[in-house]
């Protein structure tokens, strides 16, 4: 009995594709795509301009090849920018309207959107190819005067606020993969806290890939204004495919005096099949600026999916004595690969981070952690703490750390750790002593290592988290 | 600036290449570098160390002079300890004395006109240093035997040129259960400044026993890059201490390859930087054999504009279980306009490993100092005292009594300058 559970938990359980009727931007990039991107979404005039800039600043940049894990080169000519379900060529005013095998989709991801469902006080914004499909609880944010809802309806309600703050944290000249995003990325979602608003409920997007051959290029902007906080989920899933399939999203999070985002993911895209076939590349740029005094940002990761995770989630911390922190969980198995870790630039004085790391690498899989820690000159009393441990379990596998260190004033305090080592046997045989098998024994010691980041993420995901840390690690032991 | 290298190159090569497979050689490596050109921050391995620009800023021209000067008298620098000693003048060998060795187990050659070098490599200084070494030093220690005093080869520099450009080399065998402590002390005796630009090879064989110091008596126009490649057999142990003090640029790479199972190695350092110095310290570790253990520290310490970099890395292959390594860097920044920046890195393909890096940059402790203070001393003093303990945690990791005695005086001395 339980070797079947067994068996059946280790299978990518988010595998399924849904049949469904696709619209697509012909395939390629060029001008033309953009344009039919932006006229699809009603975009106004100053955004399809923005898009262009980007793309001819794209023509002058190369793909980066300073990363650990090398892929085989992207025919980006050979793949689809636009993929929307084709009900959605009208918008569907509310749920009912929905095509119900969207609604089924998300059900069976353990999403279901209809509110009344819910019983976890979160709202969600459904993102399925390139569309926002759904967005819950927006009366009850309204009367706050939370802005939550698809970067494409920001673009057409809040055109002001979009204005003010895209790009103004990951800039159009940044590097290859965020000006493609900025060129092409056709939806994610908008979160707007005005003054001193606490966000009554977390807020969440829940992406999913479906279509082949297309890349999903979402863009997330976050802004948290003086005095508000705003805790926001993200979770991620993908068909099985024997493709490899683009991911390259932009997220931006903007903290202005006093506010605070939580940003937490939980990544669980398509791995990859146990040879190292298909999944997903998963090329993230994702920064966050504390602009204000005493703001703060905290990034959480839960990163156990794509075949390529190439991510490092950053704080710019500009106001005086704002925090950034990162917590992270890399865990790779089979062929997986992943290059991670966090960016804290201390520009204010009295600017503290924390950046707390654990890789877990397994089967052959190669797990990097590279973070930068620059403490400018001007960072006063400036503070930081890393703490990166890895484990490695298996003798097939890789484990790294990278850290780059700058320190231009004296005043500041840096203190980096690093620890990688294998779960000792000791421990295995002490689990095994009282009953547990390998396999719970191994995964019982895994979550051990990773509760400090466990902790840090809210209740809900924080169960599912455990299960899917130990999931992840099935089947590389023994 | 290469260009004009060109042509410093080709009337170098004529006057100094008499066997024509050396000349040729030489042509190969200068023309891979010249394409390369000196290292800039592009390159992953000085990222923080701008060569390009701090020699375009220090040198406007670069003069080699391949005549063997004068010889003149050289008294002995080190007085603290008894010891052996090879001497060489502007780049060439002038004398030795074995006072205490047996001739016969202690071997050596000059290598005016030894070997060619292939250019192997992208490390462009390196290149060079195929291209125009002068001389260098081939040494023996022959099997079982155990030197009794340290070895001291003594780099002199007298020369009156401006911004001479010297390139040495030195390859040294300690073979088969042989020990030697190894004391490489280069001295600029004039206020002119030179580049020093040297590649080392050492190999330590089956159960020997390597310990390499540096001292460094330049000046604060002084380049100077260190390239050492260590080879390490099974049950062997390698010692290095890094000293890094004066000098603009004094970069110290070390690659330290324990190839062998329960092999060993401990690499220390200390900087101490001023004066809008430049100091790097850049190992890397490879562990190939089982059971091996390396151990680093690296404690440094800036003040008066200056910039201290540590670039460490732990790499282990997939066959060399039961590794143990260590590394440690720790720095102190004194003043406002100094920057250390510093890049531990571990690569591990081997499971059953016992890895772990920490590093740390901040200032002087102002409890500490005020602890002093409540005792009778002055501000001054005790953050000199601080200092001095700080940096002399990683001196007193040297396992020879004499040679430790002589360094930890040095610092004394070093800290009572900086007034």
């Amino acid at each position: 009995m339980r070797e079947k559970e067994l068996e059946k938990l280790k299978d990518y359980k988010y595998g399924f594709t849904t049949d469904i009727e696709n619209i697509k931007a012909p395939k390629g990039l060029n001008k033309e795509v953009i344009q039919f991107i932006s006229n699809i979404k009603k975009e106004p005039k100053w955004m399809l301009e923005w898009r262009m800039k980007a793309f001819n600043r794209l023509q002058n940049l190369k793909e980066p090849d300073w990363q650990k894990p090398k892929y085989p080169k992207i025919n980006y000519q050979d793949l689809y920018y636009y993929s929307a379900p084709k009900s959605f060529k009208n918008k569907p005013k509310n749920l009912d309207d929905l095509d119900p095998k969207l609604l089924e989709t998300y059900n069976k991801l353990g999403i279901p959107l209809q509110e009344q469902k819910r019983l976890n006080n979160i709202a969600v914004d459904a993102v399925f190819d390139s569309v926002s499909v759904a967005t819950t609880f927006k009366e009850k944010l309204n009367e706050k005067g939370i802005i939550f809802c698809s970067i494409s309806e920001a673009i057409q309600k809040h055109s002001n606020l979009v204005k003010k703050y895209l790009g103004s944290v990951i800039p159009l000249t940044d590097h290859y993969f965020a000006t493609l995003n900025s060129a092409v990325f056709t939806d994610g979602s908008f979160v707007y806290v005005p003054k001193n608003i606490r966000c009554p409920m977390e807020l969440s997007t829940y992406f999913r890939i479906n279509a082949s051959d297309t890349g999903q290029f979402e863009r997330t902007l976050i802004i948290a204004d003086e005095g508000s906080y705003v805790s926001y989920l993200e979770g991620c899933t993908a068909p099985m495919r024997d493709e490899n399939q683009l991911h390259a999203a932009n997220v931006e999070l903007i903290a202005l005096d006093d506010a605070e985002i939580k940003y937490s993911t939980v990544q669980n895209w398509y791995p990859g099949d146990k040879d190292g076939k298909g999944g997903i590349y998963n090329f993230v740029t994702k920064r966050g600026a504390c602009r204000g005094k005493n703001s703060k940002i905290s990034w959480t990761q839960v990163e156990t999916g794509s075949a390529i995770t190439w991510k490092y989630p950053s704080c710019i911390l500009q106001g005086d004595n704002s925090v950034g922190e990162f917590y992270s969980i890399a865990i790779t198995n089979n062929y997986q690969k992943a290059d991670t870790g966090t960016k804290m630039i201390h520009l204010g004085k009295n600017t503290k981070s924390k950046i707390i790391s654990k890789g877990i690498s397994a089967g052959k899989a190669d797990n990097t952690y590279r973070g930068l820690v620059d403490i400018n000159s001007k960072a006063f009393n400036s503070r930081n703490y890393t703490q990166c441990d890895s484990l490695l379990i298996g003798n097939k596998c890789g484990a790294h750390t990278i850290p780059y260190i700058k320190n231009k004033n004296s005043s500041a305090n840096i203190e980096h750790e690093a620890t990688t080592s294998k779960i000792s046997d000791e421990q295995l045989f002490y689990c095994n002593q009282r009953g547990l098998n390998q396999e719970e024994a191994v995964s019982l010691i895994v979550n051990g290592f990773c509760k400090e980041v466990l902790q840090q993420l809210p209740m809900e995901f924080a169960v599912e988290a455990q299960k899917l840390v130990g999931i992840s690690l099935e089947g590389s032991v023994g | 600036m290469i260009e004009e290298l060109k042509n410093t190159f080709e009337n170098f090569n004529k006057k100094i290449s008499k066997k024509n497979i050396l000349a040729k050689t030489r042509l190969e490596n200068f023309n891979k570098f010249a394409k390369l050109g000196f290292p800039n921050k592009i390159l992953e391995d000085w990222k923080f160390s701008d060569f390009n620009r701090i020699i375009s800023e220090k040198f406007k021209n670069i003069n080699v002079n391949p005549d063997e000067q004068n010889k003149f008298n050289f008294n002995n620098y080190i007085k603290d300890f008894k010891h052996n000693k090879i001497v060489f003048q502007n780049g060439y060998y002038s004398q030795h004395s074995f006072e205490y060795e047996s001739e016969d187990k202690v071997i050596f050659d000059n290598l005016k006109n030894g070997p060619s070098y292939k250019p192997n490599g992208s490390n462009s200084l390196n290149l060079l240093n195929n291209a125009f070494f002068t001389d260098g030093l081939l040494l023996y220690i022959k099997n079982g035997y155990k030197c009794k005093k340290p070895l001291v080869i003594y780099n002199i520099f007298n020369t009156n040129e401006n911004n001479n450009f010297f390139n040495q080399k030195l390859i040294v065998n300690v073979e088969e259960n042989s020990k030697l402590d190894l004391v490489i002390c280069t001295i600029n005796l004039n206020k002119v400044p030179i580049f020093l630009n040297t590649s080392n090879f050492f190999l330590v064989e089956k159960y020997g026993l390597l310990k390499l110091f540096y001292i460094n008596e330049l000046n604060n126009k002084d380049l100077n890059y260190n390239f050492n490649e260590i080879n390490v057999e099974e049950n062997s142990v390698f010692e290095n201490l890094i000293f890094s003090y004066k000098a603009a640029f004094f970069k110290n790479d070390v690659l330290c390859l324990l190839k062998k199972n329960y092999s060993s190695s401990f690499i220390n350092g200390a900087i101490l930087a001023h004066n809008n110095d430049h100091h790097e310290i850049k190992t890397v570790i490879k562990h190939i054999g089982q059971n091996t253990k390396s151990y680093q520290k690296i404690k440094s310490v800036l003040d008066q504009n200056s910039r201290a970099i540590f670039q460490g890395k732990i790499h282990v292959d997939s066959c060399a279980q039961k590794t143990d390594g260590y590394q440690l860097s720790n720095a102190i920044i004194i003043d406002q306009d100094s920057e250390f920046d510093s890049k531990p890195e571990l690569e591990i393909y081997a499971d059953d490993v016992k890895c772990s890096h920490g590093s740390t940059s901040g200032s002087l402790d102002e409890n500490a100092i005020y602890y002093l203070m409540t005792r009778g001393l002055n501000r001054f003093d005790a953050k000199k005292l601080l200092i001095k303990g700080f940096l002399q945690d990683s001196l007193e990791t040297i396992t020879s009594l004499e040679i430790k005695k002589f360094f930890l005086k040095k610092l004394e001395i070093l800290l009572n300058e900086y007034r």
